[in-house]
């Protein structure tokens, strides 16, 4: 009974390709050039990964795409976290992309899908709610037309709303009938309707908080003809979340091996700190939490590539992975100490990021639900007595 | 990459037959028998007997060679068998001494292989293990205890201590400082097997707070022939201890074209004891309403959940990086705390151990006391500063 977490030899081709990619155009200058920039997003690299066949993972090769398998997105995620690359590939790859492919019409997918690949069409999805969850939205709705729907609103923490061709715009119905359901409409950023505000944030990502007023949209424009495209959506968010989990161990792995250096080379009392003992728990604690979310992540991965149930183990590997992720650079922090308190040493670059990634699509409270969920713990009378669903 | 448990008919064959034959040998009364915290005598007599027919049956050692009592198994079909035992909670009496098996397969000699891996196949010996020292536990390198030649035996003098299971065992192995000159501790230590039934061997019960008994053990002047020292004299610390050299242990392949299909194993250990607490908190009732509906308890049975599939996974990684010893401070690390949550869920009621208010049948409170030994095979601190080694820390 032994599990075989390795890479395939393809996939680890994919890896060494990552690693030099990302090294190449994610240095920590340029990491931090985005941070400071308007949009931050960087046209170059983004034209490199589509020549790369990158951005067509997952779609299919007559639509554009370069086929591959979720499973071969892993490595590349890993060395995106590594190397705190822009989070654009998720956005458009693993979240618009993918609900294209899993909800558009043909037409729709015709349509979009070549350019996507192409790297000629930025489409940014809205998960996140105005009030900071993830999902349906009471303040964003859309109103059935004749020719088409209305929409109108406020989301946040949308990214790169800013360099967005469209935006994959989430949205329910404005009339209490059919609450709670959720569909995804495309919306042009350029509609004179819509307005983006860049939210300052930890992180430095660039995040935006996007309203529309009185938007209207054509009937095609609403993606896929299901009448609730909700679980669907809720689907594509909990896969794209486990590629982030990949982020976030890549940067971890990275966060541990810059942190052993430290302990190795850093002498105080005339030895290195990486000889006492509360140095060596605070790194080993690192490394059992990377380990296990590396572990969780690559399950999780697992199942959903070979198509079997995985919702379970994906909001596990998430849940766990975001709390991980707050305890590793919490405690690479206390071996630093002082001098990664100062802006220009590069763990903070790694610890700001992350808080993005834990709270990015949900926070570990929100997948732990998920996980009480498919574990059957939310029982009639717990929901009676909470008076919430 | 494989993350998944694959079968074939022949394995399920192997798998039914197994199950049938427990079926048969295995009373629910005696299920979940644990050698090290079960002290009880009708316990001890059904599985004494039960060992010794699951022996008949090839499967108390099925991966060694025929020659020496086993079936030849590859480690899928071991581990088929490992399986259906541990589902039934069937007890398991080679875990006193199951480094022995693979100490003499390794280092024994012909001889001593055929004297003894026979016999421990069969269900007839038993091994108790003479390392732990008053002042040799985690630092057992320093162990004092004295193996001097006398021109026809070894002489061996010391006193050994937290021997679990012991008095249930018929014969020793037994670390001893054999050139007390060396340069180093570890340079002098070699190991030697002695018969239990020695009238110089005594034993002095330790009873421990999970029900256990342990034992410190006397040796006075045991005399050992020169054919019971394992592997090479002065080298025991590295090739007993740190297995290091030695032959290749014999591995045999799964050969089976059947069709793979995959299946889920049946959660077992801290799994299944979380299925019987979500259970639990689903049937009972605190103040009114269920205990599911706590918030706070749904909370913790998440994390618990989280954490146990976590663990699961590195257990059975084929490949797991940096050692042992990561797995090993985890699961030290993870019985503790798991124990400490189980116990947080129950509330006061986790208190009463045996009767219609316990909750569980006291299945939580034994595992609550048993967590305590933790430490045994090696405290997780140890464990991490092993791990820290393996990550290039200094010393």
């Amino acid at each position: 009974m032994a599990l075989d977490f390795a890479h395939t030899e393809t996939r680890k081709i994919i890896h060494a390709s990552a690693r030099s990619f990302f090294e190449r155009v994610s240095s920590t200058e340029a990491v931090r050039k985005l941070e400071a920039s308007d949009h931050g997003h960087d046209t170059e690299s983004w034209a490199a990964m589509a020549e790369l066949g990158w951005l067509g993972i997952g779609i299919p090769r007559e639509l554009g795409g370069s086929e591959g398998t979720f499973l071969d997105m892993l490595p590349i995620y890993e060395e995106m976290g590594r190397h705190l690359a822009p989070n654009l590939h998720l956005e458009v790859v693993a979240i618009a992309a993918a609900a294209i492919l899993r909800i558009g019409t043909a037409a729709q997918q015709r349509r979009l899908l070549p350019a996507i690949a192409r790297g000629e069409m930025l489409v940014v999805p809205t998960v996140m709610t105005a009030e900071g969850s993830v999902g349906a939205c009471p303040a964003a709705t859309y109103a059935t037309e004749p020719s088409g729907y209305r929409l109108n609103g406020r989301r946040i923490l949308v990214p790169y709303a800013g360099s967005a061709d469209r935006l994959l715009w989430l949205a329910s119905p404005g009339d209490a009938a059919q609450t709670g359901t959720l569909s995804a409409f495309l919306v042009d950023t350029g509609d004179p309707g819509v307005s983006i505000q860049r939210l300052p944030n930890l992180a430095r990502q660039p995040l935006y908080e996007v309203r529309l007023e009185d938007v209207v949209v054509d009937r095609d424009d609403r993606l896929g003809t299901v009448e609730d495209a909700g679980p669907l959506l809720a689907d594509v968010v909990l896969e794209a979340a486990v590629l982030q989990n990949a982020c976030i161990v890549g940067a971890g792995r990275r966060v541990l091996e810059m942190t052993v250096d430290y302990a190795k080379e850093r002498h105080q009392f005339g030895q290195a700190i990486g000889r006492f003992q509360a140095v060596q728990y605070l790194i080993t604690d690192m490394l059992i939490d990377l380990h296990r979310a590396d572990r969780l992540t690559r399950q999780a991965a697992y199942r959903i590539d070979r198509g079997i149930p995985y919702r379970r183990e994906a909001a596990m590997a998430v849940a766990f992975t975001k709390q991980a992720a707050a305890r590793i650079h919490r405690k690479a922090h206390e071996v630093f100490a002082g001098i990664a308190f100062i802006e220009d040493h590069d763990l903070p670059l790694f610890s700001r990021r992350s808080k993005y990634w834990e709270n990015h699509l949900g926070d570990a409270g929100f997948f732990e639900n998920l996980v009480a969920a498919e574990m059957g713990l939310n029982s009639e009378s717990a929901i009676q007595t909470e008076g919430s669903p | 990459m494989n993350v998944s448990y694959w079968t074939t008919p022949r394995l399920e064959d192997l798998r039914k037959r197994v199950r049938e034959w427990l079926d048969r040998e295995l009373p629910p009364e005696y299920e979940g028998f644990r050698w090290d915290f079960e002290e009880r005598d009708e316990q001890w007599a059904f599985y004494r007997e039960f060992w010794r027919k699951l022996g008949a049956q090839g499967w108390i050692a099925p991966t060694w060679p025929k020659r020496y009592g086993g079936l030849e198994y590859s480690r899928r079909e071991a581990a088929i068998v490992d399986e259906e035992l541990d589902r039934r909670g069937a007890g398991r009496l080679a875990g006193i001494g199951e480094a022995v098996g693979p100490i003499l397969l390794r280092l024994g000699t012909e001889a001593q292989k055929e004297r003894f891996l026979p016999g421990m196949a069969a269900g007839e010996i038993l091994w108790a293990e003479g390392y732990t020292e008053p002042g040799a536990g985690s630092d057992l390198a320093s162990l004092r205890t004295k193996a001097e030649w006398d021109g026809e035996h070894w002489r061996i003098t010391g006193q050994k201590t937290f021997c679990t299971g012991a008095h249930h065992c018929n014969w020793i192995i037994i670390a001893a400082r054999t050139d007390p000159k060396a340069a180093r501790k570890q340079d002098g230590i070699s190991f030697f097997l002695a018969p239990l039934d020695d009238p110089r061997i005594t034993l002095y019960p330790l009873h421990n707070i999970a029900d256990g008994r342990q034992n410190q053990i006397f040796l006075d002047g045991v005399k050992v022939p020169h054919d019971q020292l394992v592997g090479e004299l002065n080298r025991g610390w590295q090739q007993v201890w740190l297995k290091q050299g030695g032959a290749a242990i014999p591995e045999f392949p799964f050969v089976d074209p059947g069709p793979e299909t995959e299946y889920q194993p049946e959660p077992t250990g801290p799994g299944k004891i979380l299925q019987r607490l979500v259970d639990y908190c689903r049937d009972t009732t605190i103040d009114g309403r269920p205990r599911i509906a706590d918030p706070q308890i749904r909370a913790r049975l998440v994390q618990m959940a989280i954490e146990t599939e976590a663990l699961r996974l590195i257990e059975h990684d084929a490949a797991p990086p940096y050692g042992p010893a990561l797995y090993q401070a985890m699961e030290r690390e993870h019985r503790a705390a798991f124990a400490q949550a189980c116990m947080e869920i129950l509330g006061p009621t986790g208190l009463i151990q045996d009767g219609e208010l316990a909750p569980l049948a006291g299945d939580i409170d034994r595992l609550y006391r048993r967590s305590f030994g933790n430490h045994a095979g090696g405290t997780s601190q140890i464990k991490r500063l092993l791990i820290a080694r393996a990550l290039g820390l200094p010393r």
